[in-house]
Order: C-alpha cells, then structure tokens, then sequence
C-alpha cells in the first residue's frame, strides 16, 4: 500500500497525517509480518509506559513502538535482537509472578514496576534510549516544544537566553 | 541513412571532451563552453540534475531510522559507511563498495560519488586559498618536485572562482591565508571570539582563529542569480543537494552555465576505458567510452581533453591509455604516472567544554565553523617535522536531553529546557609529504564491470604524519588550556585511513622537469599536450587548505590557456 493512500484512508477524524511520523504512516501489516524479534503489543505497551499520554502526547501516538521495532530490525545485529527478545519475555514471566495476570493486562504502573525490577539492563535501556529518540525527534515535539525550523535563513552567535 | 548520420564520426566531434562532471570538470565545461567551444562533458555516473535531490525537503521525522544507516547497506559497504556524510538521507549519492571494487596494497578508503557534479553535491564547502608559503613549501622543505606556478599567478583565478561561486569570508588580511572575494562572514559564536581573542593574547597574533571560508551565498549577487541560485537558507542540510543552490556544486553553478550557452553535450552512464593517441599527429585525438548500463564500446573526438576524473580515476584512465608511443600510460615517459599519490591527515581531534557565557547561546543554524590556518613553520622551520597543520574549531551550545526517570517523571524531564555547557571542537588537516612509494596502478589481471583494470593502491603514512598529529594534540591542548576550556580529550582514530579525508590528490603531477613531473606549468601533460589534468590528480603538494578552490582555480586558468591555443591554432 503506498503512502498515499493509507493517508487517504486514515480518514479526518482519526489523526491528521501531519501529526504521525513517517515510520507510523508508512506501517501497514505487510512490514509488520517481518518483525520477528518483539512482540509488537507488548512494545506499545512499553513505549507507552514509559512516556504516557497526559495532555501532550505520549511515545504511543507518535509512533515510537513502530520506530523501537524497526531500528531493532534494521540497525540492531541478532546477539542484541536476541537478548531484547529475552528481555520482553522475562517481562511477561515477571508479569505473571508478579500480579498473578499476564502482561497484556496490566497497567502502566505496573509494566513501569516491572522495568525497574528488570535485570536485563541492556536491552531495557536500549529500549528506553529508542523510545526517548523516537519522541524527541517526532514532529510534535520538535515543533511544538523546540521550535525546530528547518531553513531558519539566519545564525546568531551570541544572543541571551531568555 | 539515419542511422549512418548518427554514428558518425563528424557527430562524435567536439571541440573539447571534459572527462567528468565534478568541482573541476564542472568549471572546464563552464570556461569552454563559455568561449565558444563546442565541448561534451563525460560522466561516468547517472544523471542528477539541478533540483534532483529526493531528500532534501524531509523533516528529520521523516526518515525511517532517523538519520541512522542499516546494518543491511552498513555490513554491504563496510568502506563508505565510514564516511562522515554517509547516511540515511544522502547515501544514495556515494557509490557503494561492490559497484566499483579496488585492491588495497595498504588499507585505503576511497569515497566516491559517481553522478552529475560527482562529489560536489556532498563536498564540506570549505573554501581556502593557498598562500605563497604553500607554493614555496616543496622548494624550501626539499620535496622531490617543486610547484611550476606561483601564488601570484593563480591569484587571479582564485578571484574569478570566488566570484562566480560564490564564497563566503571575512577579509582577515593574513599572509598565510590570503584573502579572496568574498561575500558577508557568517559570525562567530560567543565562545569562538572568545578562542580568537585568548590565542591573539596568548600568541600576538601568531595564531589567529578566524570564521570560517565557505562556498554558500549569504550575500547573493546578480552574477549568482543569473546561474538560477539563491540565498542560502541556513539549513545545514547541504549534502542532500540544495534546492536553491545555496552553496556551490556542478549541479547548481557552472553545469548549468556551460548548458546555457548552446555549447555543452552532456553524456551520463559514460566510463571513459582510456584516452586515444594518434601516432602520426603525435597527440590525443580523442576518448574510448564504455557505456555503464550497456557496456556498448564508443569513440569521441576533440582536439582538447581535460581530465577531471577525480584524483585516483584520472589516474586509471591515463595508465590504461597505452598505445606504441605511451606503452606504460599516456605521457608516462619517466614512469612516474600514479606516483605521489598524497592526502590530508583527519586522524586526530580534540575537544572540551567551556563553562562561561552560561547566559548566552546561539539561534539559528549556520553551515559552517571557525579555523585556524597553520601555525606551524610557516615562516621558518622551527619543529622536528616538516610542513604543519590546518585546524576546524566550532564551540556551540545544545538544549540538554534529560531522560532520567521513567513515565511522567521523565516525560516532565523531556521538557525542560536547560543548556549544558558549550561544546568545543577541533579536527585536525595535515599536510602531508607527496613520495613517490605512495602510488597507485593497474592490476596486470582482474578487470571491472567495464572491462578496465582494477586499480591497486598503496598509501602509507608516515613518522612525520605520526610527529605532527601528536604536535596537534599538544599545542591545541596548551590552546584550549590558555583559553579556559575544561575536559579537554584527544582523540585518535584507529580505523582512519587515508582516503577518508576524501582529498587524495597526486599521481599526475605538475613540475618544470619533464623528467621528475607528469604536467606542465598549464596542466598539460609535458608529451600529450592537448590533453589537461586539473583535478586533485595534478597537484604537486597538498599544503593544509581544504582543496577544492584550488582545482577550481587552477582549472579556469587552464581551460583558458588551452582556449587561447586553440584559438591559434596550437592545439
């Protein structure tokens, strides 16, 4: 499916497609058949403890589990596509241990519990280090929070910070 | 009967064959074209107008991998992913390792960018002269060759390139780093008039740090707007292409120009196999292409040849021009073609903070930085090793990214808006001594796509580019010191090799002698001389000047020198 038409079917009321990053808009289910490593719920559900939505956005809505899976597949070699995969599952067996229900089903503060409880201190922080970029490189928070400009035409090399 | 006028011989007929369409081949084609002459421009390369830059208005969000190069295209070329300027919104314009293989003899990283204006897309933009001291160097440091040409007569064409490129500067009216025509400096930040001022205190003058010269229009002038560009937006995304021609490439400047006039015939996909030598006339008479997609094999005629192939492919096409006169190479009479190969040191760095002006900080982007010109025996020799050092310096100010804690917690930490320290840097350009063990040649067996030889290089460093990078490191540490910067480090790069400072020059030299030197003081080959070599493969030395304006310069005059004796009849 080409871009342009998964823009088309996104449909008014969902989300603007200038508010989904680039990685979000081009998601569709054929690219998500190759994500063998993750289990691509149980990372939303990550990236989304991990940056809530408040009254801003969280790492959820812009995309930032989609971004944390494709840089594990593209830019990650297999040792560390492995132990991320070790991760996620002794994530879920915590979960069980812990709160008697599987992960799926817990809460944020939960899943949050559970990530500073993790021994896999790697791949946990490979995971936040991805969910922190992904967000901070999103339009929303470079344009909203940052004041990104991309052809700004001018340089000052010395002005106060206010 | 079509057919017949299309392959003839009369319809490969030019006045002049430009051989490659990058910095150098890019201003041939301009001055030939310009004069009148009827002149075809080869490129091995596809095709990449002005304008034709896919990347080039992606929002950093909209980048797969924001920026990063896949592990895929990574371990696929494990050589050009070295490269600095080789990521995910510009990899596209480097060639990749498998495409055009060579054989190390010594480890060599050769980037390459085949395509309309070649590297010029992708090049840093720094924008030097060459001082008289840099023309004197081999005379007085006893090089094997000595420069045929002075400052004073490329001074000229320096500021006919400068003018029509369009370079930015401030006139720092230094005897080391002449100054040029320039258009408005950008300026320095805070921390960097501070550096200038602490050196000119510490040093009286001896080492000045000044902004930065640079091929971007801050200041467009009518000539710039006639070549169809425009100011410079201050994107810093330059080597995606500019859309609005901000700083200089073939693409955007002189290719345009030379198409302008009537004159140029531009062929893409054209690997020039070698260059033809007629016995009786005793000269070139034209080029054999190998077409890149077809592999169809096709001659092209002119009574002019410039070579601008870059340094180490001007190189393989003049060695593979054998014939009964020329047995080891067109003109390589003292067998001396593919000697001297030279380059830049990059291999070390410094850096540090500085924790003053924590009320200041920078706005806006600016595509450029401080420099220092050598320092080190310009005047006189005055260290245990020859030549000296270029330096970069940059000190800029980031927004901090605090992602302690987890949920809200550090949801509320991404949005604080605190300023860390400044940030300085320096990279180090050395000067290195051309040797005639450094060289390159052809592989007597193995062939590429094309059918020309595979080229075997074989480039060491020296001890004296061991003393001079460990001087760098010592005296910028001493600098930084006096100037107050803390966590001063040093950085060497094990993984460097020459090649990566993308400024191989060498192997076709210029000198008086025809006996140790391959051109002559107008770039023509001493035995073949309608045939010019103005690209990086001409240069006797290669001082510390960041290269490019330099073969601009030295083109220009060439192409009109070999115009003039054309005119008269000579060539």
């Amino acid at each position: 499916m080409n871009r342009r038409s998964i823009i088309k079917n996104l449909g008014a009321g969902i989300l603007t497609a200038s508010s989904l990053p680039a990685w979000a808009i081009n998601w569709n289910k054929d690219s998500f058949v190759n994500i063998q490593f993750a289990d691509a719920q149980i990372v939303e559900k990550l990236v989304d403890a991990i940056i809530p939505q408040t009254d801003t956005p969280g790492a959820k809505v812009i995309g930032a589990h989609l971004f944390v899976n494709r840089m594990l597949k593209d830019c990650h070699n297999e040792a560390t596509q492995a132990k991320f995969s070790m991760a996620i599952d002794n994530l879920k067996s915590a979960s069980e241990k812990s709160f008697g229900k599987p992960f799926e089903s817990i809460n944020s503060v939960e899943i949050l519990t559970l990530i500073k409880k993790s021994e896999d201190f790697s791949s946990i922080s490979l995971l936040k280090r991805l969910t922190v970029q992904a967000y901070t490189n999103s339009e929303y928070y470079l344009t909203k929070h940052k004041n990104y400009q991309m052809a700004p035409g001018y340089f000052h090399g010395c002005v106060d910070i206010q | 009967m079509a057919n017949f006028n299309i392959d003839s011989k009369k319809s490969r007929t030019f006045d002049a064959i430009v051989i490659g369409s990058g910095i150098s081949g890019g201003w041939a084609a301009k001055e030939l074209c310009e004069k009148g002459l009827k002149t075809l421009v080869l490129e091995r390369g596809r095709a990449v107008n002005h304008g034709d830059y896919p990347t080039t208005m992606m929002e950093p969000w909209q980048f797969d991998h924001l920026g990063q190069i896949t592990n895929e295209i990574k371990n696929a070329n494990p050589i050009t992913s070295k490269c600095y300027a080789f990521e995910e919104d510009t990899s596209h314009f480097f060639v990749k390792d498998k495409e055009h293989p060579y054989i190390q003899d010594l480890p060599f990283d050769w980037i390459r960018g085949y395509q309309t204006g070649g590297k010029s897309l992708m090049w840093a933009r720094g924008t030097q002269r060459w001082s008289h001291f840099d023309f004197e160097g081999p005379d007085r440091d006893g090089f094997d060759v000595k420069w045929p040409i002075t400052y004073e007569e490329l001074a000229p064409w320096y500021s006919h390139v400068e003018i029509f490129a369009g370079i930015s500067g401030n006139k720092d009216g230094l005897e080391q780093l002449p100054d040029g025509e320039f258009l408005k400096p950008h300026e320095q930040t805070c921390v960097e008039k501070h550096f200038t001022d602490q050196m000119q205190k510490h040093y009286n003058g001896a080492r000045p740090v000044i902004i930065g010269r640079c091929a971007h229009l801050t200041d467009p002038q009518p000539i710039h707007y006639k070549q169809g560009r425009a100011q410079c937006q201050q994107r810093d995304l330059c080597t995606r292409g500019c859309p609005y021609g901000g700083y200089f490439s073939s693409n955007a400047s002189t290719l345009p120009w030379a198409k302008f006039t009537g004159n140029m015939t531009m062929r893409n996909n054209s690997v020039v196999h070698s260059i033809l030598y007629d016995e009786k006339k005793k000269k070139a008479v034209g080029v054999k292409v190998i077409d890149a997609i077809t592999k169809e094999e096709m001659n092209f005629y002119a009574k002019i040849i410039f070579v601008n192939g870059s340094t180490v492919n001007t190189n393989i096409i003049l060695l593979n021009s054998k014939s009964s006169r020329f047995p080891n190479g067109l003109g390589n009479d003292n067998g001396l073609l593919g000697k001297y190969i030279h380059f830049h040191n990059f291999e070390t760095a410094i850096y540090g903070e500085y924790e003053g002006y924590l009320d200041k900080k920078t706005d806006g982007i600016r595509p450029n930085g401080s420099y220092l010109p050598r320092f080190r025996n310009v005047k006189k020799q005055e260290t245990d090793f020859l030549r000296g050092y270029a330096m970069g310096f940059s000190a800029s100010r980031m927004e901090n990214t605090n992602s302690q804690g987890w949920g809200e917690e550090l949801k509320n930490n991404l949005y604080q808006r605190k300023y860390g320290n400044w940030r300085v840097g320096s990279h180090f350009m050395g000067e290195t001594i051309p040797k005639i063990t450094n060289y390159v040649k052809l592989d007597e067996n193995q062939k590429d796509d094309w059918g020309i030889p595979l080229v075997r290089i074989s480039v060491a460093m020296d001890e004296n580019d061991n003393k001079m990078a460990q001087d760098f490191r010592d005296q910028l540490t001493e600098m930084y010191t006096l100037a107050g910067f803390t966590k001063i480090g040093t950085r060497k790069r094990d993984t460097w090799n020459p090649g990566l400072d993308i400024h191989e020059m060498g192997g076709v030299i210029m000198g008086k002698d025809p006996k140790n030197s391959m051109l002559n003081e107008w770039n023509q080959l001493h035995h073949c001389k309608n045939v010019f070599v103005t690209d990086g493969a001409c240069m006797t030395s290669n001082s510390t000047q960041n290269p490019s304006l330099t073969y601009m310069a030295i083109t220009a005059r060439a192409a009109n020198y070999a115009i003039s004796e054309f005119k008269k009849g000579n060539l």
